[in-house]
């Protein structure tokens, strides 16, 4: 395999767009978007390698009056990869009815919803879905406004001084 | 000195042509390296002053003709250093920030020069000449406007910024600008002597400061203004990410999935050569996390551990630990 670059589709860019972020955005900046998009508060919780299912990197619980992010234990690096995956279930709507169908097609053991509570999970070594390709592709571009793109993001007086 | 202010101009200048013919930087710069270029070719240093002489009619024009180009060199320096640091409203009422009032310097410089009883070339000009009148004021009226351009030039570029590269190249033009003032002042006292007549150790001091305090300036300023094109250079190359890219390869093989070995080596080549490194790091570090989670790598060996972390922290260094982060709200 080589080392696949995930071009943001522009679903990612417009939902990024919509959020107003800062030119130069940090994690909580990040959070707080989300949260004003989702309109409940986020709670985050690292979790043991028992509590969720093989394969299953983290998942995020859509409670009636919060979510909650759970994410596997790991590199806070990757950690923190795995909850913009779940911020890209938040911000594209995928509650509720992706993850019956991501249910029916058998990919996750822990998927459904029950008493209005649902929860939609990143997995680590199955094909994606739709869904989960959505969000996937979210959680790279963001990355990409967090981490990577930082060098890009240049001032009317850095462009002046020519960087 | 002067060869080397010389030819670090010059490349300078090639560098911010290149980026204002791509990225629509700021065109003052170049012009301001790029008319500086001419100006120290006119030094003699390059070519024998009395050969380039020879072409304007022998008898010292090329002196006009190189300082005239320094002081717009100078303005055009000024007028990009305020344009990234000065709000544009205050550029925009200032009489000093209009192409008319460098025309007004330039014809300042020129009058005196025109009124003095004309002598063949010589490589010392204002040592052999400074007691006519007409040469005294020519070359203190340079002197004075040059050292006006570069103690505001001085003001502007000393203190905090956001950028730390604007912040590196300004302060670095500012003490270039800060010693051609210098050298500014050392030679109007040097004049000032020599017009009265006065000769002794004072004189010889100041006559001999010169040319390490200005060309020094002159030097460092080059060097200031060619710190965002070298520091864009390295971004480009991203030599660091690359490295990682290839170190993370080695230690981790289990990312390439593909069986073929010379397939392997050109998927790691085309990584670690690619496009966007920064972005290939970081989708490598989250394929490798993936592995671990997936159970097809339980545990890291502690060099590729070792490894893993410093590439992270290549990406990380400005993250804050992610237990505080998650905590935390940001006003957006």
């Amino acid at each position: 395999m080589g080392n696949q670059l995930l071009e943001p589709t522009e679903l990612s860019l417009r939902t990024i767009q919509s959020l107003q972020l800062p030119s130069s955005p940090t994690l909580p900046h990040l959070i707080s978007a989300v949260e004003r998009a989702y309109g409940k508060p986020l709670e985050f919780d690292e979790v043991p390698d028992e509590v969720l299912a093989d394969g299953v990197t983290g998942r995020w619980v859509d409670m009636p009056d919060r979510g909650i992010i759970q994410y596997r234990r790991g590199h806070a690096f990757w950690c923190r990869h795995v909850i913009l995956h779940e911020f890209g279930h938040i911000l594209l709507g995928h509650k509720g009815e992706p993850a019956d169908g991501l249910q029916s097609a058998g990919f996750f053991s822990g998927v459904g919803k029950r008493r209005g509570i649902s929860w939609m999970c990143r997995p680590a070594a199955i094909p994606l879905e739709e869904a989960e390709q959505a969000a996937e592709n979210l959680a790279y571009a963001l990355a990409q406004r967090l981490v990577t793109g930082q060098d890009a993001c240049v001032s009317d007086a850095e462009r002046i001084f020519g960087l | 000195m002067i060869q080397a202010a010389f030819w670090l101009l010059a490349v300078v200048f090639a560098a911010r042509l290149y980026l204002v013919a791509r990225h629509n930087a700021s065109t003052a710069f170049l012009g301001a390296t790029g008319v500086g270029v001419v100006g120290l070719f006119c030094t003699g240093q390059i070519v024998p002053e009395s050969t380039l002489d020879a072409l304007i009619g022998g008898t010292n024009w090329l002196h006009l003709v190189r300082n005239l180009l320094v002081t717009a060199a100078v303005w055009l320096v000024r007028e990009g250093v305020f344009s990234a640091l000065s709000s544009r409203d205050e550029i925009k009422h200032r009489v000093t920030h209009r192409p008319l009032f460098l025309f007004a310097l330039l014809l300042a410089i020129t009058i005196p020069f025109t009124l003095q009883s004309f002598v063949p070339t010589t490589d010392a000009f204002i040592p052999e000449t400074v007691q006519q009148p007409a040469v005294y004021v020519y070359a203190t009226v340079y002197m004075a406007i040059l050292g006006g351009l570069g103690l505001s030039v001085l003001r502007v570029s000393i203190g905090p910024r956001d950028s730390r590269t604007v912040r590196a190249s300004a302060t670095v033009v500012g003490i270039g600008m800060g010693l051609m003032v210098l050298g500014c002042v050392d030679e109007i006292v040097y004049m000032s002597l020599r017009f009265l007549g006065l000769q002794g150790s004072l004189t010889d001091l100041t006559y001999m400061l010169f040319t390490p305090l200005f060309y020094s300036g002159i030097l460092l300023t080059s060097l200031g203004l060619g710190i965002p094109p070298m520091v864009r250079l390295w971004r480009r190359l991203a030599l660091v990410d690359r490295f990682w890219i290839l170190v993370l390869h080695c230690r981790f093989p289990a990312v390439r999935s593909t069986a073929q070995a010379s397939e392997a080596r050109s998927s790691v080549a085309a990584d670690v050569l690619g496009p966007r490194p920064a972005e290939r790091l970081y989708t490598l570090v989250i394929t490798i996390g993936d592995l671990r989670a997936a159970g097809r790598q339980a545990a890291y060996s502690p060099p590729a551990e070792r490894a893993l972390v410093l590439a992270q922290r290549r990406l990380t260094n400005t993250f804050e630990p992610l237990g505080l982060e998650l905590r935390k709200r940001a006003e957006i």
